[in-house]
């Protein structure tokens, strides 16, 4: 024992008083370096960088990029480079905040999106825009405040491991851990990095050359029509001249969109209004114009199918117009945005690794029109030469050793999975055995049983029945997994918001946030989704007058616009007539104007208006707090998360309750659900992180929380910022067409017309959380979950998963599990940080450039 | 047994899900009563036209009607896929039931063959294995004390710091992680409640641990110190909790 007096030489002050400042719960301790003015200032700008980037990142190619590793190492070049002072506690704060600005962007753009792709238009001037974000604020509050509690049962009882956030912990810990672990991390995000660039950088773009032309469709970087509409264009530069009906296009274009500011200036002005409509319509009647015209190739192309006409976008006949009228050079229109064709920087598809020649088998009879005579196996571009197996982002493995098309044995090339794969370790192979089951049994057995549609290649089962089967099977799996871990683990849960509740009676305050500033906090947050909510269930939710046809927004809308309710429903009806007869309708002409629009009544369609919103409000929070421990448990385990799966469930949920028509409710409550599961995985990473740091919880908990609001906001701007962008370029707001397809709105858009038309497979659903369930009985009550999530998620990332953890057991073998820990797991938080910040520069640069 | 046991469950799983898939597509031998109204799905039914197209015989979002019936079960059509439920119609239930008994009994003898090795390694091993937990919260609580004793007499914040930073890195790479491998022995002895309390002191401690060597890493030495201090009733609080 030391010395009760506390003497430690000449260097140091007494122990004892110092002991009794250790106990200090202020959020700002002087002594040792960990909440600073300057980890916050560093946290929010870093934290709104990397929202704005990953959000135009995530709403291109569908996933979004975990913030914390970046941060952590940007936090050591700024707060321990420049400023000289960052302590590991200090830099551990900072990336908390800025994961926590960065967050939520992923939770609104798997959700928000939607409502722009089923027609509804939000812009700073709607209240609907700021009930979202409002109701997105709430969600992040939410998310944190409800899992904070389970602090103590997931991370000191159970133990999960957090793969990222324990490479994050890793990482800074690497100036303390001695040059030989720093170098190991460095060496991991160098490999990472050349890893990963090929996969990546063929996202940079340019102008391909003419002479290129040809190598591009070759290597099939662009495809012949996109060679022949840059040769047309070619050829238009050439001759300063582009056909009339294009510059016609482009200047009745340019007249909408300056009648549409000057609208935007004097909305009420009905002149002006009138002539937006004929400029409008005047577009309209020049397209259907184009419908049938095509445009011939060039010469020297004599051989290629003509273009059609509507194959050049908007922004093309706006250029040409300008060009025409002498506003712009010719030459400017060679740019990607018109259509010219785009090269890329090298990838890993420029190797050019195809697949062995196989002639057409005297079995493949193909349609007319096919000039490929290889067989389908080796050409399913039909583009007469064999296809790749090596992508930019993908190694078909399947494929190249000829395994039966049904059977998919893909690879993503993606260093973070491989690093999060080997930090996780043998856990990690219950996930892969998820996958081998789904994609190695069941689908070629349900194939091989003629369980999928007739019409269907075998090459295209694995996609129908992802969609058909494993989906809806894997997030029932988790559903009941997560629910028997609850279950099962509900001693534990007990015990540990017991000690938080007696740590907070104690003298001095506990190091976490106690329970009342947490039933505060989830009061408010509660309280705030209930407004949105009981807003957003009174309004109309109609655009189109169902009795008239008239619509009821933009150009067209009439002067006056009654509101009535309806089971539940408020129903927009144009003028006093259609209101009228409305009024003489009996029930079931009332009915069938419902039915007519394709939307039921919801199971709380009976009842009062606000008690409704509240009961959606509540069951929407209680479904938060459950989703967001299934998301922090998978997250917890294996580094992966559903949080697509949980928001198509929560929008499932609102439209059972509220009715299939209320999907501007049911989009608000899945975003608020989606915001909030996210925060709360980050929410136990970061505690995670700081656990393995040595940080006060209570501290991390503070910040978190007050920063997190901040992401949604952020967020929400920079989409309308996309939007607003898409509507000058291309005059869609965002989705297919544009360069921001949202595949992740897509997916939920195809959830909500799928329930809309009854469509939903709650069987399966059902099924897979018995099994889930019953799994969680066994061996632990966490390997429903992770089956349900291998069933859930793509197979190629498994896969690429999978092999860091086999990497880990064999290192583990052969080397021993503390030198495994202590070499491997640095090296791997090199690759999984290594990934993340060569994708936000390569992102930067793309929204910079964009 | 125990990995019989798991074998069963990977095999009970594997026929679940299969079953599962089988719930919306029903067979066309079905009675015309318990198919007539429902709607299709998926394309039904295939025919290669000459020119190597392959077209459905029936489409999607298309209602079963007796013509509609009739048509398929001409084309040799075995299965249709459709969006209603209904346990009459589903053709695996009982391949459901068979997996749900066998995850049942599979869990059962996983959990009882678990606590049996457990018991039985509790019983042989008894305090000298080297894995005991015992043992090993016994080595933590000693490194700290150890510690925080040696930690006055050393020379200069320099060497205590390196001191920290060396014994309980050593804790954090191995001890810790060795003791929380012996969860399932710990839950076995103190029971679910029992094992939180420890884990809850042990995590303090923990922290606490962690903290020092961060401080120690950082050259914050008065910190370090601090924390050490704080370890040391916390690793007696978790040994007692372990009943040791």
């Amino acid at each position: 024992m030391a010395d009760p007096n506390g003497g430690y030489g000449a260097n140091t002050g007494p122990v004892e008083p110092a002991l009794n400042g250790a106990r200090s719960t202020g959020l700002f301790q002087t002594r040792y370096r960990e909440v600073t003015l300057s980890a916050i200032v560093f946290g929010v700008i870093v934290g709104a960088i990397m929202n704005a980037a990953i959000t135009y990142a995530g709403l291109k190619i569908g996933f979004t990029i975990v913030g914390s590793a970046i941060a952590a190492v940007l936090g050591f070049g700024v707060l321990r480079g420049l400023l000289r002072r960052g302590s590991i506690l200090e830099v551990n704060i900072g990336q908390t905040i800025a994961s926590a600005v960065n967050t939520p962007n992923s939770g609104v753009i798997f959700t928000v999106p939607v409502l722009f792709l089923l027609g509804y238009s939000l812009g700073v001037e709607t209240a609907d825009f700021w009930l979202i974000t409002l109701a997105c604020m709430a969600g992040a509050i939410l998310g944190g405040a409800f899992i904070i509690p389970l602090r103590k049962q997931m991370i000191d009882i159970d133990r999960l491991r957090f793969p990222s956030a324990t490479g994050v912990a890793v990482i800074l810990k690497s100036p303390g851990a001695g040059a030989a672990k720093a170098l190991v991390l460095v060496a991991g995000i160098v490999l990472s990095m050349l890893l990963f660039a090929p996969a990546g950088l063929p996202a940079l773009t340019y102008a391909a050359n003419l002479d290129n032309l040809d190598r591009l469709v070759e290597r099939e970087r662009i495809t012949k029509t996109d060679a022949v509409r840059t040769r047309i264009i070619a050829s238009w530069i050439e001759q300063e001249q582009a056909p009339d009906w294009l510059v016609e296009r482009g200047r009745a274009l340019t007249e909408l969109n300056r009648l549409r500011d000057e609208r935007s200036e004097n909305p009420k002005d009905e002149i002006l209004r009138a002539r937006v409509r004929e400029a409008d319509a005047r577009v309209e009647a020049l397209r259907a114009l184009e419908a049938g015209l095509t445009v011939p190739p060039p010469p020297g192309m004599e051989h290629a199918r003509p273009l059609e006409a509507t194959g050049f976008n908007d922004d093309m006949a706006r250029a040409a117009a300008q060009a025409a009228a002498g506003e712009r050079t010719w030459d400017r229109l060679r740019s990607t945005r018109f259509g010219w064709a785009a090269d890329r920087l090298p990838g890993y598809k420029d190797l050019q690794l195809r697949l062995s020649s196989e002639p057409l088998g005297a079995d493949e009879v193909m349609p007319p029109g096919d000039e490929s005579d290889l067989s389908l196996r080796v050409d399913r571009a039909r583009d007469g030469n064999p296809d790749l197996w090596v992508t930019d982002n993908q190694i078909n493995v399947g494929r190249r050793i000829g395994l039966p098309d049904q059977i998919e044995l893909i690879f993503a090339i993606a260093p973070f999975a491989l690093g999060a794969g080997f930090i996780t370790g043998r856990a990690g192979l219950m996930v892969l055995a998820g996958g081998v089951l789904a994609y190695f049994i069941l689908n070629p057995v349900v194939y091989a049983m003629g369980w999928v549609p007739e019409t269907l290649r075998a090459h295209e089962a694995p996609d129908y029945a992802f969609f058909a089967f494993n989906r809806p099977l894997g997030i029932g799996l988790l559903l009941g997994g997560a629910m028997m871990g609850v279950l099962v683990s509900l001693p534990a849960i007990r015990e540990a918001i017991k000690s938080v509740a007696m740590a907070g009676r104690t003298k001095g305050g506990s190091d976490e946030l106690g329970i009342k500033v947490l039933v505060v906090a989830v009061l408010a947050a509660l309280a705030l989704l209930f407004v949105a909510a009981d807003f957003v269930g009174n309004k109309p939710i109609n655009t189109v007058c169902p009795l008239t046809e008239v619509k009821l927004v933009g150009d067209d809308a009439p002067g006056v616009i009654h509101t009535v309710s309806y089971k539940g429903y408020g129903l927009a009806l144009a003028g006093d007539e259609a209101l009228a007869q409305w009024e003489g309708f009996n029930g079931e002409q009332r009915d069938g104007v419902l039915d007519k629009m394709g939307v039921r009544p919801g199971w709380l369609a009976g009842l009062n208006p606000h008690l409704r919103a509240l009961i959606i409000a509540l069951v929407g929070a209680a479904w938060i707090w459950f989703a967001g421990i299934i998301i922090a448990q998978c997250t917890g385990m294996t580094d992966w998360s559903p949080i697509s799966g949980m928001a198509l469930l929560t929008v499932v949920l609102v439209m059972l309750l509220a009715g299939t028509g209320a999907v501007l409710g049911a989009v608000l409550i899945g975003a608020a659900l989606c915001v909030a599961i996210t925060c709360a995985a980050d929410m136990m990473a970061d505690l995670k992180t700081g656990y393995l740091v040595g940080s006060q919880p209570k501290r991390q908990q503070i910040v978190e929380l007050i920063a997190t609001g901040a992401g949604p906001l952020i967020c929400m701007m920079t989409l309308l910022l996309i939007v607003s962008v898409n509507m000058k370029s291309v005059g869609i707001p965002i989705g297919p067409g544009t360069e921001t397809v949202a595949p992740q709105a897509q997916a939920l858009q195809a959830v909500i017309t799928g329930v809309q038309g009854g469509e939903m497979p709650y069987a399966l659903y059902g099924f897979g959380a018995l099994l889930g369930a019953l799994l969680g009985m066994g061996a632990f009550a966490g390997l429903g979950v992770l089956v349900g999530l291998s069933i859930y998620l793509p197979f190629y990332y498994i896969a690429t998963y999978g092999i860091g953890c086999v990497i880990n057991i064999a290192v583990t073998k052969v080397k021993g599990r503390r030198w495994s820990e202590e070499w491997g797991v640095p090296f791997a938080a090199g690759l999984i940080v290594g990934e993340a910040i060569l994708a936000l520069l390569i992102n930067v640069t793309v929204l910079l450039r964009g | 047994m125990k990995n019989l046991a798991f074998l069963l469950i990977a095999v009970c799983l594997t026929l679940g899900v299969i079953a599962a898939t089988t719930a919306y597509v029903p067979r066309l031998s079905l009675p015309d009563e318990q198919l007539l109204g429902l709607t299709i799905n998926a394309a039904a039914g295939m025919e290669d036209r000459d020119d190597g197209r392959r077209v459905a015989i029936i489409t999607d979002e298309t209602k079963i009607t007796p013509e509609v019936l009739a048509t398929l079960r001409e084309a040799g059509v075995q299965r249709v896929r459709v969006k209603e439920f209904s346990f009459a119609r589903w053709s695996h239930w009982w391949l459901m039931l068979i997996a749900v008994g066998g995850l049942t009994v599979g869990a059962v003898v996983v959990r009882t063959s678990t606590r049996r090795e457990i018991e039985t390694a509790m019983a042989e091993d008894g305090e000298k294995d080297s894995l005991n937990p015992v043992a090993m919260m016994e080595m933590i609580r000693e490194t700290i004390h150890s510690l925080d004793a040696s930690l006055p007499t050393m020379a200069d914040d320099e060497s205590r710091n390196a001191a920290i930073v060396e014994q309980f890195g050593e804790v954090q790479a191995t001890m810790v992680p060795a003791f929380v491998e012996a969860r399932p022995r710990l839950i076995a002895k103190l029971g679910l409640g029992g094992f939180a309390e420890l884990m809850d002191r042990f995590a303090a401690m923990e922290r606490q641990v962690n903290r020092a060597w961060s401080a120690a890493a950082d050259g914050v030495t008065e910190e370090a110190l601090i924390c050490v201090r704080a370890a040391a009733p916390l690793a007696d609080e978790a040994a007692a909790k372990l009943g040791t």
